[in-house]
């Protein structure tokens, strides 16, 4: 059982060595992470899973991030979540898109390292 | 088609044939009683007389009738009908001659019957013939001026024709008689021949009217034909517009589809390309960062290698998604309010391991600390400065300067705006050179030099970053000594529209 006082963050990524870096890295920070490395595993998982943030990929297999988005939107259960989108798409159309669908953020992933991406984790989870 | 088989008969030349033989026979029965003193120079009638009236009355008739049928019904006349009006004539002529012969004493006048013969010749023959005739005619006339007598043998018996000179008028008479009859002849001559030149006349224009007609024709025939091959090369020409145009259409579709498909591959690519480039990045990041263990100096400075070699890839990619999206591209610009020091700092931290191992000195200065935030869409200024900066790095030697400074420049200017100045002590840009760089493509020849790497889109990408956010970018330099770019952005700018 985890204290409640660790954050827990769900990490939707299908390229696994990304993924596990991301994982290593945010552990470090004493987070409590959970993975799906699809859109469909990570609804299944949202059920039983309640994070206080999610790193969501656009492009995955199954569902893609579009819809996940519009998924947690639609529930009232989940719609509180932030959800930063963590992607390598990055035209003016899919940041649109991601941000009408309730993303609080759009980091393309190419163009930060993982210490960036820890820092606004960070800042999302220590308000 | 109207014309009365009577009239037709009448004048045609049996009636010739019925007087000759009349006349023939005439003159046989004239010889056989000529024993009974027919003659005498007085009113008698005489079957001699008779004969002669009939025969002058039979030849009236008969042009009568054939001028009828020759001028209401306007037929020619056949050869045959030559020969047997020019016997006809003869007739006439015969006599004329025996009745001015028997009678001609009466009256000088009578010797204008010579005209009825003239005439009948003249109309049957509009040619030679009634030249020669007249002619004739004019020459007997004449000629009797010297013939006091003339004696006709008619078979056996003497018939004395006296001569119509040797009436009791004068000689003032005669001369008279002959100059009427000299000027008939002549005017009748005349106007033969100026028949002749109207028919000719006539004959000519209507000719040269055929000519005309046919040329008129001719011409027709050659503007139909003329037309025709015009309106079939139209059609053709329709036709191949219209293939063209369909050509066309299909070119412009095929155009659309091979844009989209490129559209997309280059989007697809370099969003494909992305994932592994964050996972080098990331590892050599961490590495770097000594977050897997301690690591050597040299160790460092190979990963940092690797590491800018990474960087200068994704900025190579992020370029490519960028100059697809040439066109309009406004839109594609999320703005968001930033802080430009944090910023600046956030980008050049990038470079520390850079700076360090060629012994740089990478400094941010700030002129003041109370600077505005801007307005900029992040993703593509982190592209301008992270171009900057890494050129300022590539083209400083070992143990350069590389100096990113804020300036405020809200108080000297119209327009209250922040100023990022990047200057660095490296190898300048040439003076001949420096009007291209901003051109897609154009690298100095003293930057190929140094580095063989780039593709020299940077610049030009930069510039039009740059501009989309409404601001202003330039450079100074000495060649050996350094170059300071500017970037001037406006404070709160508006998005404007692109038409």
């Amino acid at each position: 059982m985890s204290e409640t006082e660790s954050k827990k963050i769900l990490i939707v990524e299908d390229d696994e060595f990304l993924r596990s870096l991301t994982v290593k890295r945010l552990e470090k920070e004493n987070y409590n992470i959970e993975v799906a490395m699809d859109g469909k595993v990570a609804l299944e998982v949202l059920t039983t899973y309640s994070p206080d943030l999610i790193l969501l990929d656009l492009l995955l297999p199954e569902i893609d991030g579009f819809e996940v988005l519009a998924k947690i939107q639609e529930n009232p259960a989940w719609s509180k979540i932030p959800v930063v989108v963590f992607s390598n798409l990055g035209q003016r159309e899919d940041i649109e898109k991601a941000k009408s669908l309730g993303a609080s953020d759009f980091l393309i992933k190419a163009n930060f390292t993982l210490d960036d991406v820890t820092t606004k984790v960070n800042g999302y989870l220590n308000k | 088609m109207s014309n009365p088989v009577s009239l037709k008969l009448f004048a045609s030349g049996r009636l010739i044939y019925l007087r000759w033989f009349s006349l023939a026979g005439l003159l046989a029965i004239l010889g056989l009683f000529s024993n009974f003193n027919l003659i005498t120079a007085s009113y008698v009638i005489s079957p001699v007389t008779l004969a002669i009236w009939l025969i002058l009355a039979l030849s009236l008739i008969n042009f009568l009738l054939w001028l009828i049928y020759r001028f209401i019904y306007l037929k020619p006349i056949s050869g045959l009908v030559n020969v047997l009006s020019l016997l006809q004539i003869v007739i006439d002529i015969f006599a004329v001659f025996s009745f001015l012969a028997l009678f001609g004493y009466l009256s000088p006048f009578l010797i204008l019957m010579w005209l009825y013969p003239l005439a009948e010749a003249i109309v049957l023959f509009k040619s030679l013939g009634s030249i020669i005739i007249s002619l004739g005619l004019g020459l007997t006339a004449y000629s009797l001026k010297f013939i006091a007598e003339t004696k006709l043998m008619i078979a056996g018996d003497t018939v004395v024709l006296k001569s119509v000179l040797n009436s009791p008028l004068g000689d003032e008479a005669k001369n008279w008689l002959f100059m009427s009859l000299g000027i008939i002849v002549s005017s009748l001559f005349l106007i033969y021949v100026f028949s002749l030149v109207k028919q000719q006349g006539l004959f000519l224009l209507e000719s040269g009217e055929k000519k005309l007609k046919q040329k008129q024709i001719g011409d027709e025939a050659w503007r139909e034909r003329w037309l025709n091959k015009f309106s079939l090369t139209l059609d053709e020409n329709k036709r191949t517009l219209r293939a063209k145009e369909l050509e066309l259409a299909l070119a412009y579709q095929k155009l659309n589809t091979l844009e989209h498909a490129k559209a997309e591959f280059i989007s697809i690519s370099t969003h494909q390309m992305r994932t592994p480039l964050a996972a080098i990045k990331w590892t050599f990041n961490m590495m770097l960062s000594e977050q897997l263990g301690k690591i050597t100096e040299e160790q460092k400075n190979f990963l940092d290698k690797g590491y800018q070699g990474t960087l200068r890839l994704i900025n190579i990619v992020n370029n490519l998604v960028h100059i697809d999206h040439d066109e309009a591209n406004k839109d594609d610009y999320n703005f968001q309010a930033t802080n430009l020091a944090d910023f600046l700092k956030d980008i050049s931290g990038a470079f520390s391991n850079q700076a360090e191992s060629k012994k740089i000195n990478l400094t941010i200065n700030q002129a003041a600390s109370n600077l505005p935030m801007i307005e900029l869409d992040q993703n593509k200024m982190r592209m301008v400065l992270e171009n900057l900066i890494d050129n300022a790095m590539k083209y400083t030697p070992r143990e350069g300067q590389v100096s990113l400074i804020i300036k405020d420049d809200r108080l000297n200017s119209a327009e209250p705006a922040i100023e990022l100045m990047i200057k660095d002590t490296g190898v300048g840009i040439p003076v001949d050179e420096q009007k291209k760089i901003f051109h897609k493509f154009y690298r100095a020849s003293n930057a190929r030099r140094q580095e063989p790497d780039g593709s020299g889109i940077g610049l030009f990408i930069a510039k039009d970053i740059v501009e989309n956010h409404s601001g202003t970018i330039w450079f100074d330099s000495v060649e050996n000594k350094g170059t300071t770019f500017h970037i001037v952005l406006p404070v709160r700018q508006k998005i404007k529209n692109k038409v």
